[in-house]
């Protein structure tokens, strides 16, 4: 069985956002609409305060409340475990961007375009891939990943930060990193089971 | 507010959602506690479920237009009873249909027939449960689509769908006081009786609301996760609304009118005016309650390596704040 | 899945990849591929073939290069401008021309100046220069080592060859010590302990590459210790976050210093001895005792306890310590007086002065020798290098472009030379790239290293030839601020001729600079200014004739890899490359590139073909051979020049067409321990200077040459302020902002960041960029101190005024506990632009506003740089930027 998975080390992302961009020109989201975020925050204080960094995309949960939550359905979890939104059959209700404990998926309020009376030709393409009103959120690149291709963010990550696999494969890289180095998921509680793990920010041999 | 981590509020349900909940608890109140007023008090029977009947429609038709307003993607709007097995938002919305078309029935049916018909009693009678239930259906939606969110601790009760049932209720007999109020211009009609008769009923539903409103305040507060929301209410952006709006105006007040109205068997123009008073004080209570509950949300901090994370501001919304090019 | 799905797969499949390379930044050097689909430009990746220095990556401004190819501010036509006032926010009375117009107006005015006095052209480049190669490209001496100085104004005549990279004159201590440029590499795969100071080893900027090989070091084991005011990304990746008051590093140096000698005791003596110039003796002048007959240094035999030059093969051991007579007089080891020298910089008068506790001076100190394993080895290749996994790395930006900058860069320099930790594994070391020859660390006359680049120091002349100045500030890196003071003030600045044209690519000295408003005043002076423009930037708007730049993605083109800035690392040493560009579509609007327009110019004004014409510099600068040379006389494309190049560098079976196909042709011509400088010059075959005799030099020189005309440096009131930075040793001077009224109680600083690293590829305006930015907690907001801003009564999201001693700075405060108590921090370079620009260009605060390079109170004598972390006031602002 394949249940695709996403490991983000913490201690390896330096927060640059080229993650973010490069899904943004993968998909060419909107103006406004950003799968791939990174939150930022400080811990401690001076001077012994610290700044982290937080990739935070779709977790594709194998429980996901989105999918629950959905009444159109236009929420599936497929086989391979990519939770996805179908955008032909969303009603735009944003009840998933209230059910998602990360704070995936968001409402499409409109097709904004970043220059008020100008379409670029990179949006006019782009805009075809979306729809005003809908709710959408980090698909794991699927349509790369089925060609064989590691999703954008992944290839971009100018850290190596990101490694993307089977978790259902105890042998994949993903599988082996989480074991070795301690991965972990945010919000265990919630019960959702994240396809998304996260190593420590701090290695525990050091 | 003496909490550190700073909170941050839903801003993806706003006032359409809130005024359709509203909307629509108000006619399943309404016509919930006509059924079971026309049942104690069969006297008043043929009124109380009239002027029900008649008053869903339109109450369930504008909250329902409100709810596609909302939608992004109106159109799809008829996807939405695709998920009930799980979703509560698809439940609702199979709930609302079925209740308006029932109700329609239900108002509709003859109340008696030219020729007697012994059956048309015992049809009321099971047309009415029948309906009841889908308008209770209706009533725990709201709550429940609210309380089955994980992301939102602060909803995670079950006192949450409990109040706005109560509150759905106490707003649905203040319905029936406005339509009485209505009715009793026309002359020769005496809805004394049955308006005393709301108003009293009110007043309880209203000492019962105010109980489970603080009973999901106090464990609101006495949970980590929810304490901030709980602030927030009570202390923070949204005490003013709380307290003036939802506690005095939608609760104290009412509950005053409605038991004095009901003990004092007032009459004449004081009634009018203590119902009157009572009906628009306790529906824009009802309505605020649920503003000040749906929008003050906050949802979980995100908990990495044992240091909560808040979510910003716009977590939920798309995220830019770009001004106008050219 | 669902058909929108499937509607997304037939989108990336019509698409075609082309190989490319992206201008993102100053760097522009990651090999890419772009997808075009319909004619549009869908997407882009970094190389898949890993092409170095990118190796297969690119970053958050490559990727957003999509929306400044698609950027509606583009300047899209040439233009000429009629509205004889000038100012950034002027309308210049845009009239658009042809280009036959555009280029004959310039070919022939620039023919009248070249005929008249070709100094008063000035050639003015910035970091949108990668998109020209005859501005880029430095030529090459007779010894085939480069020279700071290009093909393009070298072929017009004139010395004034100007840039704004003033804010980073961080090169002279490693061209002087290393002999190489742009300075020291750090040796990422094998160090152990680095301790960077005021600078990015790459991460901080999220450039490609240099993070992932500093994130990979620190996953093997690498302690880095950050010292910067700021919390950095990288020293949320660091083992010691070290804050310090700004402009102080060079105390905090010279504790460490001081705990080396006194307290620890142990060097590493082996390679002092054979390595530096630590054991020659030094007079009571200051200078080498030499020897009378040879002229040779001198340096005392311990055992033979006589003095002998420096190469006697009878030296049996160096006396580094004591006084030795020489000719009747006392001398010294140059060693034993830089220990005295230390004496009294104890870490407890460092701590008064930088805030950095004096316990942490001494840990780092005793960290850092014991990381250095002093007397371990290493074999690679079977050949046995001294292993140093230790590095003080001290050239970058923040700490250098510093009133004290250069002796602290230099006194950086000592402690990996106590430590033996130079040019061996595991060290700071050079790169022998692009250009391979005995050259690196090659010793002079005297056995030591020689100076390269801006070491090496310009000949004096009087009057003055170059208009900004450099023959009072010999060693500078660049002067812009200089030079307009003299546009200003042509009779103070001894100036013989005035400006009567600037030629401008890519530079934008009125945002990036100082003196923002000098500066304008300066070029509304300048008669006649050209501008190869990709946006309205201020020098656009106010130039005379603007030539439209194509965006990169537009441009046909390719880049020669040249060893840079610091943001690379050991895996680049040696590494040749040429990286080839496709048209990723046909020119949007009415632009041609920068080349073919220069070409055209060049040939009309008449200094294309013959000899010390373009042709000509072409073969030297590119190092054409046999074949590959061009013909004098004969008018080639710039397609052409490049072909040539690239079968120069990779056989005539290869060429641009070649190099277009593949994105990328390299090689490691230096591998393994070749890598390394130490394996040319082992032994005492070399020596580093750790004794800077040269640069107390050229004070000795300068005092004379002055003398001579009779003139004094200009704007220094007091000459000793000057002369006291021309010392061979390192030693505290109080800088001027230490001094600083008080009600200036606070100081600035500022850095680079992912989504800001230059204006180069017109970050400033690009739409992606902008929105994360502005949802960045960060990156647009003034940082303040958390405790700092409850003692001032300043909360989060405040609207305050920064304001120096020279500008002021609006924006919204972002109270962090991520920063110095006495420290304001500004990151990237915005807040600046112009009324044609989009206005996402003047969101944020502009930090360079601050900023001046006047000479007594901001310029660091040596190094020309100015101070870039200067004495600041911080109050609250209504919205009219009103004072509170
Ligand atoms: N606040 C602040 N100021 C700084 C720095 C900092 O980190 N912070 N860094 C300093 C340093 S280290 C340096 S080296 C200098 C660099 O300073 P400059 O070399 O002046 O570089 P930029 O300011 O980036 O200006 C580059 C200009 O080139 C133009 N340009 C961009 N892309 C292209 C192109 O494709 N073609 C053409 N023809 N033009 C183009 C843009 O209009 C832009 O305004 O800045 C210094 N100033
Ligand atoms: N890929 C890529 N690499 C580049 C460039 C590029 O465009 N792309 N640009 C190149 C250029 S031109 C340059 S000059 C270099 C610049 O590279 P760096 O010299 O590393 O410059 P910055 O990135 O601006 O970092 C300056 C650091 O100094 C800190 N700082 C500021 N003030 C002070 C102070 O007073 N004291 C101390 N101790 N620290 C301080 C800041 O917080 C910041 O962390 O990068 C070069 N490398
Ligand atoms: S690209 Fe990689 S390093 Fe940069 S923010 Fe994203 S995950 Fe972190
Ligand atoms: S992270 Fe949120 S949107 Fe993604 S699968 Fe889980 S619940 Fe759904
Ligand atoms: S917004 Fe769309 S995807 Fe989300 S719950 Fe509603 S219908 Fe489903
Ligand atoms: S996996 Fe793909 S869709 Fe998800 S964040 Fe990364 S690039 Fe975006
Ligand atoms: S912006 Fe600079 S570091 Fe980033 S990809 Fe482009 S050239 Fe490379
Ligand atoms: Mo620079």
């Amino acid at each position: 069985m394949t249940r695709y998975a996403m490991v983000i080390d913490l201690a390896r992302c330096v927060g640059c956002d080229t993650c973010s961009i490069a899904c943004k020109a993968e998909h060419a989201t909107p103006r406004g609409m950003l799968w791939n975020r990174v939150l930022k925050y400080e811990t401690g204080s001076y001077p012994h305060s610290r700044l982290h960094f937080l990739p935070m995309i779709c977790m594709h949960c194998a429980e996901p409340e989105c999918e629950k939550a959905c009444p159109t359905r236009a929420i599936t979890k497929r086989v391979d475990g990519i939770v996805v939104v179908d955008n032909n059959r969303c009603m735009g209700c944003r009840y998933c961007v209230l059910a998602c404990p990360y704070a995936s998926p968001r409402n499409l309020d409109k097709l904004g375009s970043y220059y008020e009376d100008y379409l670029t030709p990179f949006e006019k393409m782009g805009f075809a891939r979306h729809k005003a009103g809908t709710a959408e959120k980090c698909d794991f690149c699927l349509e790369r990943v089925e060609r064989g291709m590691e999703p954008a963010c992944v290839v971009s990550c100018v850290a190596k930060a990101r490694f993307f696999g089977n978790l259902d494969d105890p042998g994949s890289e993903v599988s082996r990193l989480i074991k070795e180095k301690a991965g972990f998921v945010l919000n265990p509680e919630m019960n959702t089971e994240p396809s998304v793990y996260y190593l420590p920010s701090v290695r525990g041999d050091r | 507010m003496n909490s550190n981590i700073p909170v941050s509020m839903q801003q993806v349900w706003g006032w359409r959602v809130i005024w359709h909940l509203f909307l629509v608890s108000i006619a399943a109140g309404a016509y919930i506690c006509a059924f079971i007023l026309s049942l104690v008090y069969p006297q008043h029977s043929r009124l109380f479920m009239a002027l029900a009947t008649l008053a869903v429609v339109p109450l369930l038709i504008i909250g329902i237009a409100l709810l596609i307003s909302h939608l992004g993607a109106k159109t799809k709007v008829i996807r939405a009873f695709c998920h009930p097995n799980s979703s509560w938002l698809s439940r609702g919305g199979i709930a609302l249909l079925v209740f308006l078309v029932l109700d329609i029935v239900h108002g509709s049916l003859p109340l008696n027939a030219p020729p007697p018909t012994p059956w048309l009693p015992f049809l009321h009678f099971v047309l009415g449960i029948v309906t009841s239930l889908s308008a209770l259906l209706v009533l725990l939606y709201g709550g429940m689509a609210l309380a089955r969110l994980r992301s939102f601790p602060c909803w995670r009760s079950e006192l949450l769908p409990l109040l706005f049932i109560v509150s759905g209720l106490s707003g649905g007999l203040m319905v029936l006081v406005l339509l009485l109020l209505i009715l009793g211009i026309a002359p020769g009609l005496d809805v004394r009786q049955p308006l005393i008769l709301a108003l009293q009923h009110a007043g309880y539903v209203l000492v019962i609301q105010g109980i489970v409103l603080g009973c999901y305040l106090s464990w609101a507060k006495g949970l980590p996760a929810a304490r901030g929301y709980a602030l927030i209410i009570t202390r923070g952006a949204y005490s003013v609304t709380f307290w003036v709006g939802v506690v005095v105006m939608g609760i104290l007040v009412p509950l005053g009118f409605g038991l004095y109205a009901a003990y004092a068997q007032i009459e004449g123009l004081l009634l009018i005016i203590f119902a009157l008073e009572l009906a628009v004080f306790g529906l824009v209570g009802t309505l605020l309650l649920r503003y000040v509950l749906v929008s003050a949300g906050v949802s979980s901090a995100l908990s990495v390596e044992g240091n909560p994370v808040t979510l910003p501001q716009n977590a939920r919304a798309p995220t830019s704040h770009l001004v106008r090019y050219r | 899945m669902t058909a929108d799905h499937r509607d997304q797969t037939i989108v990336l499949q019509q698409g075609q990849w082309l190989y490319s390379f992206c201008l993102g930044c100053m760097q522009a050097d990651c090999s890419t591929r772009v997808l075009v689909k319909d004619g549009v430009v869908a997407n882009v990746e970094g190389h898949p073939g890993k092409v170095p220095p990118g190796m297969g990556k690119v970053c958050t401004k490559g990727v957003a290069a999509i929306m400044s190819l698609y950027n509606p501010y583009r300047v899209k036509t040439p233009l000429k401008r009629t509205n004889p006032e000038k100012g950034p926010d002027i309308d210049p009375g845009w009239v658009e021309i042809s280009w036959e117009e555009a280029i004959d107006t310039v070919a022939r005015r620039f023919k009248r100046i070249r005929e008249e006095d070709p100094r008063k052209l000035g050639i003015w480049w910035g970091w949108g220069l990668p998109q020209s190669l005859l501005i880029a490209t430095r030529l090459v001496d007779e010894g085939g080592s480069i020279i700071p100085t290009s093909i393009y104004p070298n072929a017009f005549g004139t010395p004034n060859e100007l840039n704004s990279r003033c804010l980073c004159a961080i090169h002279y201590a490693s061209n002087l010590v290393h002999g190489h440029h742009a300075e020291g590499i750090s040796d990422l795969q094998y160090c152990k302990y680095l301790i960077a100071v005021g600078r990015t080893v790459g991460a901080n900027t999220g450039t490609t590459h240099g993070t992932l090989r500093l994130i990979d070091a620190i996953e093997r084991g690498l302690k880095l210790v950050v010292v910067d005011p700021r919390f950095s990304p990288e020293a949320a990746k660091a083992y010691r976050w070290i804050p310090i008051r700004p402009g102080t590093e060079l105390a905090f140096t010279l504790a460490l210093l001081h705990v080396i000698f006194y307290e620890i005791g142990r060097i590493d003596e082996w390679f002092v001895k054979n390595r530096t110039n630590g054991p020659y003796l030094i007079g009571a002048d200051g200078l080498y005792v030499r020897d009378a007959a040879s002229g040779k240094p001198l340096v005392w035999d311990a055992v033979d306890n006589r003095a002998k030059v420096f190469d006697d093969p009878s030296l049996k051991d160096y006396a580094l310590f004591g006084d030795y007579p020489v000719d009747g007089a006392t001398a010294h080891p140059a060693l034993h007086l830089i220990k005295q020298r230390m004496k009294e910089y104890t870490p407890e008068w460092a701590e008064n002065i930088t805030t950095v506790p004096a316990a942490t001076i001494r840990e780092v100190a005793r960290e850092f020798m014991e990381y250095a394993s002093i007397g371990s080895t290493i074999s690679i290749d079977d050949y046995e290098f001294p292993f140093r996994p230790a590095q003080f790395a001290s050239s970058g930006r923040g700490a250098v472009s510093q009133r004290n900058g250069t002796l602290f860069d230099l006194a950086g320099k000592i402690i990996n030379l106590l430590a033996g930790a130079m040019e061996v594994p595991g060290a700071v070391t050079g790169n022998r790239n692009p250009h391979p020859g005995p050259w690196v660390l090659q010793p002079d006359q005297d056995g030591t290293v020689t100076p390269f680049m801006e070491a090496v120091g310009l000949d004096f002349k009087f009057p003055p030839d170059h208009i900004s100045m450099s023959e009072f500030y010999p060693h500078a890196h660049a002067t812009p601020y200089i030079m307009v003071r003299a546009i200003l003030e042509p009779e103070k600045y001894h100036l013989s001729y005035e400006f009567e044209a600037m030629l401008n690519c890519g530079a934008n000295s009125i945002r990036s600079g100082c003196d923002r408003e000098l500066f304008i005043k300066a070029y509304s002076k300048v008669p006649f200014i050209v501008t190869f423009a990709a946006n309205f930037d201020e020098v656009t708007m106010m130039s005379d004739i603007v030539f439209p730049d194509h965006h990169f993605l537009e441009h046909k083109y390719a880049r020669f890899y040249m060893v840079s800035h610091q943001n690379i690392d050991d895996s680049v040493r040696g590494l040749v490359c040429a990286m080839g560009r496709n048209a990723a579509l046909e020119p949007l609007h009415n632009t041609r590139s920068v080349d073919e327009v220069l070409l055209e110019i060049a040939d009309r004004v008449g200094f294309l073909r013959g000899r010390n014409g373009i042709n000509e510099y072409i073969n030297r600068a590119f190092r054409l051979t046999g074949d590959n040379r061009l013909e004098l006389d004969r008018r080639y494309t710039i397609d052409e020049m490049i072909d040539r190049r690239v079968k120069q560098m990779f056989g005539t079976d290869s060429g641009f067409e070649k190099l277009l196909q593949e994105g990328g042709l390299y090689r490691f011509q230096t591998p393994g321990k070749e890598g390394y400088n130490y394996y040319y010059w082992p032994g005492n075959k070399t020596r580093h200077p750790i004794y800077f005799e040269r640069l107390k030099m050229s004070g000795l020189k300068m005092r004379k040459n002055l003398a001579e005309h009779a003139v004094t440096i200009p704007g220094w009131k007091d000459q000793e302020e000057y002369f006291q930075f021309f010392d061979a040793i390192p030693h505290w001077i109080t800088p001027p902002e230490m001094k600083a009224p008080p009600e200036y109680d606070m100081y600035a600083c500022n850095w680079k960041t992912s989504l800001m690293r230059h204006g180069t590829g017109n970050t400033q305006e690009n739409a992606w960029l902008a929105e994360i930015r502005d949802t960045d907690p960060y990156e647009l907001y003034i940082w303040i101190n958390a405790v700092t801003a409850a003692q001032k009564g300043f909360a989060d999201g405040d609207e305050v005024c920064v304001e120096s001693p020279f500008g002021k700075a609006y924006g919204r405060l972002k109270v962090t506990q991520l920063i110095h108590p006495e420290v304001v921090g500004i990151a990237g370079c915005y807040g600046s632009g112009t009324y044609m620009m989009s206005p996402e260009a003047k969101k944020g605060s502009h930090f360079n506003s601050l900023l001046s390079g006047e000479e007594e109170t901001s310029i660091d004598p040596i190094s020309g740089s100015i101070t870039i972390s200067p004495r600041v006031k911080l109050y609250k602002v209504d919205g009219k930027g009103k004072k509170r």
